[in-house]
């Protein structure tokens, strides 16, 4: 079993394209699910009851169903409701739907450990509610769940390698495509792996530089 | 203790000396047994043929445990020839990775696995005549409009990744766009949902999906057709010439035709043609 690098070389134009979907589609999910993750997280946290329990319901889905399961439903089920989305919109849909539960709960966390004193503070001076959640919260409890937060967005980067289940053209699927053709299964999957590994190392170094300006202005 | 080492080199490369005599002596033998593989066969008193165990209805294991099918009643049929019994038959499954390594080493005599003739595959074994002839077509809605491989041209089609529907698809067709899945069901279930114009795949499937959900018909000429034939180990030309022979007397008498009555009539669509895959007289 050799490891051929030439076949490699021949491959990289169909590899680029497949990290560059891969990387199209996890910025959006990304931003998607930082959004949802954060109205949810205020939902839950500051929401009347009502709020309190929708958001609570969709964070137990979210996060105890499959994430193939999820795709799958988005992708065979939704058609059968009269919602038909193609390939990439059903993956950014499905991909938002549970990123999006976990990060609610990571930004919760990171808004119910900001001292209670903070809050009580804030009210002292009179500022609104508005102005204690933007100002005074928010920003204290991003610096709290930041590490966490890099491990889940590096987390929702790599699902999105479930995608190729529904013909999405990013890097598994590349892989897969190549490999049921050419058999270099060796080499492939080496290339693929090597190629997530350096997208995910960029986005914690970059991540990582945030945290890090966050430390010094808090 | 350097002379101690050199030594234990001496014996280790007189070692490898006379493996490589001995191993030359076996070929040698082997390729004098090929001048009348047959007569060895016979000797033997039984045909150690490869055939599918998972593959209805060509090859396949029935509930009682019995291979059975289309191609295990060929396989039949050979032992009937040489032996006068029917039974006289070792039937070995194989699989479609191991089937040409197990007749090279010697495990069977001949494969008659489903084994679609390929140039790469005719450097390894010796081929028999074709007896089957399978291709890609399409299977799309019943009111759809598709007729042919034109008709696909700026559409998207869906395909499961690594089949010859696949492949022979984005050789034919690069201006279609294809969606590819990795199981039928996923395939049937984006045809329903107009994910895809048609659904490319080999005829021996598609038919059989054509007759299992009337909702879908079968379009197009055959693509990417690939013959299958029984193989014998390079060199062994009696063998070849012997069940060449079966197979001319099979299509005289229609026989062919018989196998496809018996195993995959009651699978196709009505008014199927089954000169699609058989030849007959």
């Amino acid at each position: 079993m050799g490891f051929d690098f030439n076949f490699i070389m021949e491959q990289i134009p169909y590899l680029m394209l497949g990290a560059r979907n891969t990387l199209i589609i996890s910025v959006i999910v990304l931003l998607l699910a930082v959004i949802v993750g954060i109205v949810g997280a205020l939902a839950k946290t500051s929401g009347g009851r009502f709020l309190r329990l929708i958001t609570g319901m969709y964070v137990e889905i979210a996060r105890n169903t499959p994430e193939l399961v999820q795709i799958y439903f988005v992708f065979f089920v939704f058609p059968s409701l009269g919602l038909k989305f193609n390939s990439f919109v059903s993956g950014v849909i499905a991909m938002t739907f549970f990123g999006g539960g976990y990060l609610v709960e990571v930004f919760r966390a990171g808004i119910e450990a900001v001292p209670k004193t903070q809050v009580e503070a804030a009210k002292s001076l009179a500022l609104k509610n508005r102005q204690i959640i933007v100002n005074i919260v928010f920003p204290q409890a991003l610096k709290i769940c930041l590490p966490s937060l890099i491990g889940y967005l590096i987390f929702i980067l790599k699902m999105s390698s479930l995608l190729a289940t529904i013909g999405i053209v990013e890097l598994t699927f590349v892989a897969n495509d190549v490999i049921a053709n050419n058999f270099h299964a060796f080499e492939m999957f080496s290339a693929v792996a090597l190629l997530y590994l350096i997208m995910v190392w960029t986005i914690s170094w970059l991540l990582g530089i945030v945290e890090k300006r966050f430390k010094y202005e808090l | 203790m350097a002379r101690m080492k050199s030594w234990v080199l001496l014996v280790l490369v007189s070692i490898l000396i006379t493996g490589l005599f001995v191993g030359c002596g076996k070929k040698e033998a082997a390729d004098q047994t090929t001048a009348s593989a047959l007569e060895a066969i016979k000797a033997k008193g039984k045909l150690v043929i490869g055939v599918k165990g998972d593959f209805p209805p060509y090859g396949f294991v029935d509930e009682k445990g019995n291979n059975v099918g289309f191609e295990i009643d060929m396989a039949r049929r050979l032992a009937e020839d040489l032996f006068g019994d029917p039974e006289k038959i070792e039937l070995v499954v194989v699989t479609g990775t191991n089937r040409i390594p197990n007749l090279q080493s010697g495990k069977i005599d001949v494969i008659l696995a489903t084994l679609g003739i390929t140039e790469e595959r005719a450097t390894q074994v010796d081929y028999s005549k074709p007896y089957f002839k399978s291709g890609v077509q399409l299977l799309v809605p019943k009111d759809s409009t598709i007729d042919s491989l034109e008709d696909l041209k700026g559409q998207q089609v869906i395909t499961i990744t690594g089949t010859t529907g696949d492949a022979g698809l984005q050789k034919l067709v690069p201006e279609a766009k294809l969606l590819k899945l990795a199981t039928t069901s996923e395939a049937l279930q984006a045809l329903r949902d107009n994910r895809g114009v048609a659904f490319a795949q080999d005829n021996t499937l598609i038919y059989v999906l054509a007759k299992q959900y009337p909702e879908f018909k079968v379009v197009g000429e055959p693509f990417a057709e690939s013959e299958w034939a029984l193989a014998a180990r390079k060199g062994e030309t009696d063998v070849v010439d012997w069940i060449n022979k079966n197979l001319d007397t099979w299509l005289q008498e229609d026989y062919y035709y018989q196998l496809y009555e018996k195993w995959i009539a009651k699978d196709t669509p009505d008014n199927f043609d089954p000169s699609v895959w058989i030849k007959r007289p």
